[in-house]
């Protein structure tokens, strides 16, 4: 017992530790700090970007996940490149079901001869556009909102909130499925559906920030020389936010992802004469029991960029905002 | 009046306010329910025109009898009004018929909501036992290698694809070890070394066979929810830990485990409470994928059928049941808040 006790106080010091000496190095208090080449620099004023930096790297996790994801889209945005320009709907009836590493098909052959690899580049082209075609415009607006909401206060902001509070009690997936299966399944539509029900988590969470944010001195400040609300809004608030919002819509891609995924398996998403690793999933999935090797490669492609974009949230709301660290 | 006389007055007082809270939260929860049901309703009366399906039933349909037919089921009139007609009958408890089935929706909504409700409870089960004991573990011994092989497997949960776990579960534990992975029984069960057909064979048995028929649903679900669980239990812990009271049980000499389990973990619990009564409505609107990959007849599969056959009076109460669980349980998780931590009071 008392061991454990010990050990527990030695990692609440040794974290102590490890904080004090993070905070001195990042504003090189410590008298000096080593650079890269392990000489001492003198007292440095690092900038915003060089302790963003500095942090980031610690988080090993993140640099991996950013490593992949830069990975990714070298791999699928160059995809003509690496598949030696196949065509991904260039079908060949006469080799269907090739097994993985047969020659000229590295993965082998879907159920209508197409290659696996091809499919997967380009599929990862349309997964990934997707995913940051949802996150960025569903994150800014969501922040648009929550700022609003948080700035002015009063009836406004209980109307953006008890509609936050609508788009919070609807069971997402059923009336996502609801919606895809009437307007078509596309692209475009999938987009917007995933942009309209994916904002009001954010708003939310931003408008907690700004309550706290428009009480500060500066605020106060920039009212008393007269700054308009709007000017306010975006000049003194929206910045303040950026780095929360950032990590939000890092996140959201993931989830982006995942929920276009998960409507193209349904049959729900996008047309399957473009490929995603959702219906590949979605079409490999009849063939399970021919072909097993179809199901794994685009789950374990989805699984990957997923997994790779939390990581790289986390890192950035390390690295972005200590305060913010559990 | 003593002190015990005041403390009384307090709670009862509280108590007052608490009502007034729930009540009005309840009406402000039904008008979003209202709204929801609109809207709901109006994407669905656009996915499907009813003549479309009379036209395909009997292609020598003339156009008078199907001025005919409209009349009658009141699909002359805008959605707008139709939308009222709807809310007429919900109120009455009827919603309306099943175009698949022919019969009310509400019993067969009502016959699915079992089937669900167990897959749901187990997993609920699993993921409490297992997700809040490893959270806690892992912020008591935060940043030890447990810790981080956690967190680790924690991330992992959050970012597999719940159908593709499905399917690996399937090739793997299904074809592999010979796991029933379609519906909830099998057509004939083994009793005593013969095969009897699934309703004659003794209730021990069918419960063993339902029993198998959950274990692969219920691991992937499970195996998703428990990776979020986990680390919210994590965060809320650390949370409390970090506070002064903690500090001071420890400096007055309290055991560290008692530290840690009676003082800090009771704390704890109030947000971890409220968390899993929010995730139960969310678990069955999630049921959707998982259902349908496991032919699981829940009302999450009964959704994804009755969008897919443009049936659209049952995926409304469908709908509509969900997001009354989400509107009912996110009430209740802040009503439990309240409740568990005398903190709060909602005046």
């Amino acid at each position: 017992m008392k061991t454990k006790k010990n050990m527990n106080q030695d990692l609440n010091q040794k974290e102590e530790e490890s904080i004090v000496e993070e905070r001195d190095s990042i504003n090189g208090i410590a008298g000096g700090i080593e650079n890269e080449a392990g000489e001492v620099m003198g007292n440095v004023d690092y900038t915003y970007a060089q302790m963003v930096w500095i942090r980031f790297r610690k988080h090993k996790m993140a640099l991996t996940g950013s490593a992949i994801i830069l990975i990714l889209l070298i791999l699928a945005f160059g995809a003509s490149t690496w598949c030696g320009g196949q065509n991904p709907s260039f079908t060949d009836i006469t080799h269907r079901f090739l097994p993985p590493f047969s020659p000229g098909h590295f993965l082998g052959t879907d159920d209508v001869g197409r290659d696996v690899w091809t499919r997967l580049l380009y599929g990862g082209q349309t997964s990934l556009e997707i995913g940051f075609f949802i996150a960025i415009p569903a994150g800014l607006f969501g922040g648009l909102v929550g700022s609003i909401s948080g700035y002015f206060g009063g009836w406004v902001d209980s109307v953006l909130m008890r509609l936050v509070e609508i788009f919070f009690s609807i069971p997402t997936l059923p009336i996502l499925v609801t919606l895809s299966s009437y307007f078509g399944a596309n692209k475009a539509n999938i987009i917007l559906l995933l942009i309209i029900f994916g904002w009001a988590g954010t708003a939310r969470m931003i408008r907690g920030l700004v309550l706290q944010i428009k009480n500060y001195e500066f605020i106060e400040a920039a009212k008393a020389i007269g700054c308009t609300n709007t000017r306010i809004i975006l000049r003194h608030i929206f910045p303040n936010t950026l780095a929360i919002l950032i990590v939000q819509m890092t996140l959201a891609i993931g989830g982006a992802i995942l929920a276009e995924s998960s409507l193209s398996f349904l049959g729900l998403g996008v047309n399957p004469s473009t490929p995603t690793w959702g219906n590949m999933l979605s079409s490999a999935q009849n063939f399970m029991w021919n072909a097993p090797h179809l199901v794994v490669w685009p789950g374990l492609m989805i699984f990957l960029t997923i997994l790779s974009f939390n990581f790289l949230g986390d890192g950035l709301r390390d690295a972005l905002d200590p305060k913010l660290k559990q | 009046m003593c002190l015990f006389e005041q403390k009384v007055d307090a709670l009862r007082k509280a108590g007052q306010y608490m009502w007034q809270y729930v009540v009005r939260q309840l009406i402000q929860r039904l008008f979003i329910l209202l709204i929801i049901s609109f809207l709901a309703f109006l994407a669905l009366n656009m996915m499907s025109d009813p003549v479309d399906i009379l036209k395909s039933m009997d292609p020598h349909i003339t156009q008078q009898q199907i001025d005919i037919y409209k009349k009658q089921q009141g699909l002359d009139k805008s959605p707008g009004i139709r939308y009222f007609y709807w809310l007429k009958g919900a109120v009455h408890g009827d919603f309306g018929k099943s175009r698949a089935y022919k019969e009310d929706v509400l019993p067969l909504l009502i016959d699915r909501i079992p089937n669900t409700v167990a897959m749901q409870a187990i997993v609920i089960l699993i993921i409490v036992f297992v997700a809040i004991p490893l959270g806690i573990f892992s912020a008591v011994n935060q940043y030890s290698t447990w810790d981080y092989i956690l967190t680790f497997f924690a991330f992992t949960g959050q970012s597999l694809p719940i159908f593709w776990v499905g399917l690996m579960l399937i090739l793997w534990l299904g074809v592999g070890y010979g796991l029933p992975f379609t519906g909830m029984y099998s057509d004939l069960v083994n009793v005593g070394g013969q095969m009897v057909p699934y309703s004659q064979a003794p209730w021990l048995i069918r419960f063993g066979d339902r029993i198998m028929h959950l274990i692969l649903p219920v691991i992937t679900i499970s195996l998703l929810s428990l990776a979020g669980l986990m680390r919210y239990t994590r965060s809320a812990m650390l949370e409390v830990i970090r506070q002064d009271y903690v500090r001071t049980a420890r400096a007055k000499g309290i055991p560290e485990r008692k530290v840690v389990y009676s003082h800090a973990m009771r704390n704890a619990m109030i947000p971890i409470a409220t968390i899993v009564i929010q995730m139960i409505p969310r678990l069955f609107a999630g049921s959707l994928i998982v259902e349908q990959i496991f032919g699981w007849p829940g009302v999450g599969k009964m959704i994804f059928d009755a969008v897919m056959q443009k049936d659209y009076n049952l995926a409304m109460v469908d709908l509509m049941f969900m997001s009354f669980l989400m509107v009912i349980f996110t009430l209740l998780a802040d009503v439990a808040y309240a409740f568990l931590d005398p903190r709060i009071t909602y005046r």
